[in-house]
């Protein structure tokens, strides 16, 4: 049986589009709950980028998808079914990078392709190895002798070179120094330029994310903290400068979710930013004592991954004063 | 099966450097004579142990090593999630793994040891095994690790078996290594779980090889030994396989799932294993399908019968039969399974019995059991510990007490209570018997004197002393022969001169001269067989069979006229030693005398023509003997010149008479053909116990049945 013909046995006849879906998903580790009856949805196209803190759980989140690791609670499918039943199906149309390679040391680049291409179906001989001498890695080089960089450069070489159609990256560019990363991130906007592909990715580094991802989702106390368009979310998001404006009652159909001390004003991040909303309020407190900013994902995400007031301790939440509405819940 | 040879081919290209330094490894033989400190040994034998010494360091070394290759040293180092994360089935990934990394193995030990068998084949012969087999060092490894491991067994595993042998041996070791890896390096608290099933598992396997060794039941030794040697890579592989479907990247689950596994499996092979046991273990009289041996007790109460039981790999019953049971059939589940005949005796009033079981032979380790006949009793262990092969055995004659002789002297101990009583340094004892309740006679080597000159003493129990009666002068092939029923002669029997005596056993006087009696002087020396045999009938009746002359048959069968004889002994009644029956066997190969005691008459084995075509025993031919074939029993009673057919093949026959006090007379005839065993109670035969029904006929038609005192 070909992938092709996989293809059509894997997707699950409820919903084709559905590429990665968990349902329930709860993950322990003895008596701690890492992730808690979470749901989660991958769709086809999507670029799917999962950011949270560390030991958030999203490494184990993409075991669970990868067939790794059994789930406590709940399921994990993929093309629809079960990823811990049919992993060694499943992963003829997956490329993956870990967070950190895996690659047998003593194996070069060369006989990577050799071993891959009789694994696969559709193994990409020719542009595994053009994107190697694109990175300028020998392909006789072992693996064990390259740097960081190019080690994540081959692990996305050889996902890529499977011509997947769901690429997983697990903080692909952990570790990596600042020019590693940018070459990665372009490759695979590159990649995601020429030919329609679904990703999963877990990673720190925002603005790589920015310039990638089509979707947004924070993992936070187990649970999804946001799930959402990277459009709506960046259009949700403003910050207001206020200038001498002690009562900020007026900014709650905004929905406040920080405020900053700014001199002697404030600054306050709302989490629905509505342009009508906002005339009203500039009208009301006058144009020279309210201006408008547009917040980085990073800001945007801090607050999101902050710990909750619980976890946290009183200086840091002191810190950050953050609202009590805020990140809760879905948007 | 793409995937599975590109798994295969990764995994050799991974460990092709340890491949090609073996093969050098294996030059260093080659090289050890030159090494300082060598120059006074023979380069041969350096070789040889250099190549030994190799040979072991790089196995065990490999082992250890590649090992770990197949899962362990991946988790470990968190790579197993790259071969996870492609399209190869846990099935694929584990036995290509398992093939690629057990071939490694076996290449590295073949090619170490391959530069040294060409020069030095014995090398080979020194793990256990012979060169001139194809894979000779497979074939030897296989040996070494399935069968030498264990010393009580005899090699038995044919060449062609050798080399699948070897190769599940290893993959078996390379296996546990793996599982040795994975409880180390996960240490998680399923390592309890571990200990504790090696505990039970072990201490049940431990006793079960005690039970099969005790009754040495080698045969099925060897077919429990085969069935582990597929059972457990099986169900270590199969452990393995579930390890890496269900624990995948994890080693604390895969060492849970493969531990559970790997358990139960081994549960499972233990189970069968003891069920075996105890089929084997459990085989009664009725379960015999030939006998070997027959002896009853002096009063005919209870008969002793050995043999070969049915299926039951070839396993030598031995079993105790109250034969005065009413009716005889109910005998059948009443017999007693304890080992072979050997070291088994009687005490003089047939109201005990005692014998030897064995623990271990090699190095020996038996202890001595009993039952009480007349009380009726189970048999039981007495506590006195025998740790030698060589021994003999003398119960007195209620069966108070037993006296142990071997190389080193004589112990007596209380039958009851297994306490010692008394011991004396004698050594090399040949014989020793009760006299009385509390004196001993014993035959020993002369220890001051030269060569093989024996010795009488009389030991005294409660002085512990040990006096001097008598000599017998003896030489390099000369030999004490028997002990008559009653004691109180001895049969000597001496090659070079050629003699034939009966001695007095106190003093060690001749008694009667039967070498010019039977003109053996006339006996071509040149020969190297037995050309004289002899065995007590009675106190006063000597049975003896002999070659008067050689002759050479046209088949180029080296075949001899023998003469058999019944000779009465000096007695109350008869002053002189005379021939009673005299009758004479043409043209035989061989023919012996029965080893049957307590008979009254003369067992005699013949054997004419050749030897059959029938294929040999591996056992017994590596034991050096060979089976009895064309061979036919008879019986030679006394006052008839004609030898009685008994049947054809050897039947043990032991013929007893016994008076009761509610028969005038009742003569019992222990007839054991291939498989019944009839008695014949005032003048009517009754099966005691039988096989199956066509060897129940073959028996039945001999006219043996019709025999009457």
């Amino acid at each position: 049986m070909s992938f092709d013909d996989l293809d059509q046995d894997l997707m699950g006849p409820e919903d084709p589009e559905t590429i990665v879906a968990a349902r329930g998903l709860t993950v322990r580790y003895g008596a701690k709950t890492l992730l808690h009856e979470l749901d989660l949805e991958v769709r086809e196209g999507q670029v799917y980028a999962l950011l949270g803190r560390n030991g958030a759980g999203k490494s184990s989140l993409v075991r669970c998808v990868l067939g790794l690791q059994p789930v406590s609670g709940g399921r994990v499918e993929l093309f629809g079914r079960d990823a811990w039943t049919h992993r060694h199906r499943l992963m003829g149309r997956i490329g993956v990078v870990p967070e950190e390679s895996d690659v047998p040391p003593s194996m070069t680049g060369a006989q990577l392709s050799r071993f891959s291409s009789g694994l696969y179906d559709h193994w990409d001989h020719a542009a595994y190895h053009s994107r190697l001498e694109r990175f300028g890695i020998d392909p006789k080089q072992s693996f064990g002798k390259l740097s960081r960089g190019q080690k994540a450069q081959v692990m996305l070489a050889l996902a890529l070179a499977a011509s997947p159609r769901l690429l997983v990256l697990d903080d692909p560019t952990l570790g990596l120094d600042m020019v590693a990363r940018k070459a990665v991130f372009e490759d695979l906007v590159d990649e995601l330029a020429t030919r329609p592909l679904t990703v999963l990715i877990t990673s720190h580094d925002l603005p790589g994310i920015e310039r990638l991802a089509t979707h947004i989702a924070v993992l936070r106390d187990g649970r999804l903290a946001m799930d959402e368009e990277l459009e709506s979310v960046k259009q949700r998001y403003r910050w207001l400068d206020l200038v001498d404006a002690d009562d900020v009652q007026t900014l709650s159909e905004l929905e406040p979710v920080s405020e900053q001390a700014r001199g002697r004003g404030s600054s306050v991040l709302v989490q629905r930013f509505d342009p009508k909303s906002f005339e009203e309020l500039r009208d009301a407190l006058g144009a020279h004592r309210v201006s408008l900013r547009v917040p980085s994902l990073e800001e945007i995400l801090l607050l999101q991954t902050e710990p909750s007031p619980s976890e946290s301790s009183p200086a840091q939440a002191t810190a950050t004063r953050a609202s009590s509405s805020a990140g809760e819940g879905r948007p | 099966m793409k995937a599975w040879l590109q798994v295969l081919r990764r995994e050799w290209m991974e460990w092709r450097l340890l491949v090609a330094g073996a093969f050098l490894l294996g030059w260093f033989p080659w090289a050890a004579p030159l090494l300082p400190g060598t120059d006074h040994l023979a380069p041969s034998d350096v070789r040889q142990a250099a190549a030994i010494l190799v040979l072991v360091l790089v196995g065990v070394g490999a082992v250890g090593f590649l090992a770990p290759a197949l899962l362990a040293r991946d988790l470990a180092s968190r790579r197993l999630s790259f071969f996870l994360t492609r399209p190869l089935s846990s099935a694929t990934l584990w036995s290509a793994r398992v093939v690629a990394i057990g071939s490694v193995l076996m290449f590295v030990l073949l090619l170490v040891s391959l530069p040294t068998l060409v020069a030095e084949p014995d090398v080979i012969r020194a793990l256990g095994s012979s060169a001139d087999q194809p894979a000779a060092p497979l074939s030897a490894l296989g040996e070494f690790f399935s069968l030498r491991a264990q010393p009580d067994l005899p090699a038995v595993l044919s060449p062609a078996l050798r080399i699948p042998a070897a190769v599940l041996t290893l993959l078996a070791v390379l296996l546990l290594v793996h599982w040795l890896n994975i409880v180390v390096r996960s240490r998680s608290k399923w390592l309890l779980l571990d200990m504790i099933g090696l505990a039970v598992l072990g201490t049940v396997l431990w006793s079960l090889r005690d039970q099969l060794l005790s009754l040495q039941a080698f045969g099925a030794m060897v077919w429990i030994e085969r069935f582990w040697c597929v059972g457990l890579p099986a169900v270590l592989w199969l452990a393995g396989l579930r390890q890496l479907e269900l624990g995948r990247i994890d080693p604390v689950r895969g060492h849970r799932v493969y531990s559970l596994h790997a358990w139960t499996g081994l549960t499972v092979l233990t189970l069968v294993s003891a069920a075996y046991v105890s089929w084997i273990t459990g085989g009664t009289v009725s379960d015999l399908k030939s006998l070997s041996g027959v002896s009853p007790n002096p009063t005919g109460s209870h008969m002793v019968v050995g043999g070969t039981l049915k299926g039951r790999a070839g396993l030598q019953g031995t079993f105790i039969v109250p034969l005065d049971v009413d009716p005889p059939s109910s005998v059948r589940s009443a017999g007693s399974s304890v080992p072979a005949l050997f070291h088994w005796k009687w005490s003089g009033d047939g109201s005990r019995a005692v014998w030897a079981r064995c623990k271990r032979l090699v190095p020996t380790l038996c202890e001595l059991w009993t039952q009480d006949l007349a009380a009726g009793t189970e048999p039981r262990a007495t506590g006195i510990a025998v740790r030698t092969n060589y021994i003999r055995l003398a119960v007195s004659h209620g069966g108070q007490l037993i006296a142990l002789g071997h190389n080193s002297g004589v112990e007596v101990y209380a039958t009851a209570t297994g306490e010692l009583i008394a011991a004396a340094r004698t050594p090399d004892i040949v014989d020793l018997s009760f006299l009385s309740a509390r004196q001993l006679r014993l035959v020993s080597f002369d220890p001051d004197a030269h060569a093989y000159r024996q010795v009488i003493h009389v030991f005294d129990i409660d002085s512990r002393e040990s006096k001097v009666t008598g000599r017998i002068p003896g030489d390099v092939f000369g030999r004490f022969y028997t002990r008559s029923p009653e004691g109180g002669l001895l049969l000597f029997n001496s090659l070079v001169p050629r003699r034939l005596e009966l001695r007095d056993a106190v003093s060690g006087e001749v008694v009667v001269d039967l070498t010019e009696m039977m003109d053996l002087n006339t006996i071509d020396l040149s020969s190297d067989h037995v050309l004289a045999d002899a065995r007590f009938v009675r106190e006063d009746l000597l049975g003896v069979v002999w070659a008067p002359r050689k002759r050479t048959s046209l088949a180029d069968q080296p075949t001899q006229d023998f003469e058999v004889l019944l000779l009465g002994l000096p007695s109350a009644v008869r002053p002189h030693t005379e021939i009673v029956t005299r009758t004479r066997v043409e043209q035989a190969r061989d023919a012996q005398l029965g080893a049957e005691l307590r008979t009254d008459a003369l067992t005699v084995l013949v054997t004419h023509g050749s030897p059959t075509d029938a294929p040999v025993d591996p056992l017994l031919a590596g034991a050096g003997l060979e089976p009895l074939t064309a061979t036919s029993t008879y019986l030679l009673h006394p006052g008839r010149e004609q030898l009685e057919l008994v049947a054809h093949g050897y039947i043990p026959v032991s013929v007893h008479r016994r008076t009761s006090s509610n028969h005038s007379s009742t003569a019992k005839l222990y007839a054991t053909g291939n498989q019944a065993l009839f008695t014949i109670k005032d003048g009517k035969a009754q099966v005691v116990f039988a096989g199956t029904e066509r060897d129940r006929s073959e028996s039945a038609t001999n006219d043996y049945l019709s025999f009457r005192f």
